[in-house]
C-alpha cells in the first residue's frame, strides 16, 4: 500500500466521546501503519455548546443539570459510566476536576498549530488537559501555556488568539460540517468518500482505512 | 445521515447538540440468555 489515506475528523475538545473515539481510531491507525499503510490526519472544529461562557461557574454536573435539565443523580451516574469506558481506552477522565468552558479559542489554537505542522500534538494536549488534568482550555493565557508545553511560540499564540486570527477557519469548519450534514461528533471523513460517525470500535476504523487504501 | 458519504459502521456513541449519548451498560449483552 502506498496511497496516502486522508482522514478529516470533526470533533470538539469538550466531547468525551471524541477523545475515546480518537483513541479507538489511533488503535486502528497503529495496525494500519504497521502493515505499511500511510495516513494523513486533520482535525476540524465543531462546537457542541458555543453559548457556554468561558468562565462557567460550576462543575460538569452543574452544567448538565442547568443546561440540559437532567437530574443530578442521572448526570453523576452517566459521568461515572463515561469514566469507566474512558479508562478502558487508557484515559483517566476526571469530571470532578474538569473546568467546563467555551472551546472556540481552543479550536483557534488547533488551527494555529495546524499552520505550524503541530496540530496532532496540540489536539492530544488539549484533550488530556481538559478531561484528565482539570486544566482550563477556554482562556487565552491557559491555552498559551498548553501550546508552549508542546513547543509552540507562546507569544505568537497569545497574539493569534487575541486577534482572532483563526476564527474564520473555525467558522469555515463549522460551515463545512453543516454542508456535510454532520450533527454529532466525533465524525470521521475518509478520503472524502467514506463517513464514520461516533466512537466506533477500532475494527471499523481499520476496515475503512483498508478499504480506502485499496480504492484507487 | 450525511449525504455525500458512504457511511461505515453501526450506530456508535457520540455527542450531539451539547448532549452526549449515555454509555451502554456493559453487562447487558452478556446477561442475556
Amino acid at each position: 500500500m502506498s496511497k496516502t489515506v486522508k482522514v478529516d475528523i470533526w470533533s470538539d475538545i469538550a466531547c468525551p466521546w471524541c477523545f475515546v473515539g480518537k483513541r479507538r481510531f489511533e488503535t486502528a491507525l497503529e495496525k494500519f501503519e504497521a502493515a505499511g499503510g500511510d495516513v494523513s490526519v486533520e482535525f476540524h472544529s465543531y462546537e457542541l455548546a458555543p453559548d457556554t461562557p468561558v468562565d462557567f461557574a460550576g462543575s460538569e454536573v452543574d452544567f448538565l443539570v442547568s443546561h440540559k435539565g437532567m437530574p443530578a443523580e442521572q448526570v453523576k451516574q452517566m459521568l461515572g459510566q463515561m469514566t469507566e469506558l474512558a479508562a478502558a481506552e487508557g484515559l483517566a477522565y476526571d469530571f470532578d476536576a474538569l473546568q467546563h468552558t467555551n472551546t472556540v479559542k481552543a479550536h483557534e489554537l488547533l488551527h494555529f498549530a495546524k499552520a505550524q505542522g503541530r496540530q496532532l500534538e496540540m489536539s492530544e494536549r488539549l484533550f488530556a488537559a481538559y478531561f484528565e488534568e482539570g486544566r482550563h482550555v477556554g482562556r487565552i493565557e491557559d491555552l498559551a501555556d498548553l501550546a508552549e508545553e508542546i513547543g509552540l511560540d507562546r507569544a505568537a499564540v497569545v497574539e493569534a488568539l487575541t486577534q482572532d486570527v483563526h476564527l474564520a477557519d473555525v467558522e469555515a469548519d463549522k460551515k463545512q460540517a453543516i454542508a456535510y450534514g454532520i450533527t454529532g461528533v466525533p465524525f470521521f471523513v475518509i478520503d472524502q468518500k467514506f463517513g464514520v460517525s461516533g466512537a466506533q470500535d477500532p475494527s471499523v476504523f481499520l476496515d475503512v482505512l483498508q478499504k480506502a487504501a485499496a480504492d484507487v | 445521515m450525511t449525504g455525500p458519504f458512504e457511511m461505515v459502521g453501526e450506530d456508535a456513541p457520540l455527542c450531539e447538540d451539547g448532549v452526549c449519548a449515555l454509555p451502554t451498560p456493559p453487562d447487558d449483552d452478556l446477561a442475556s440468555d
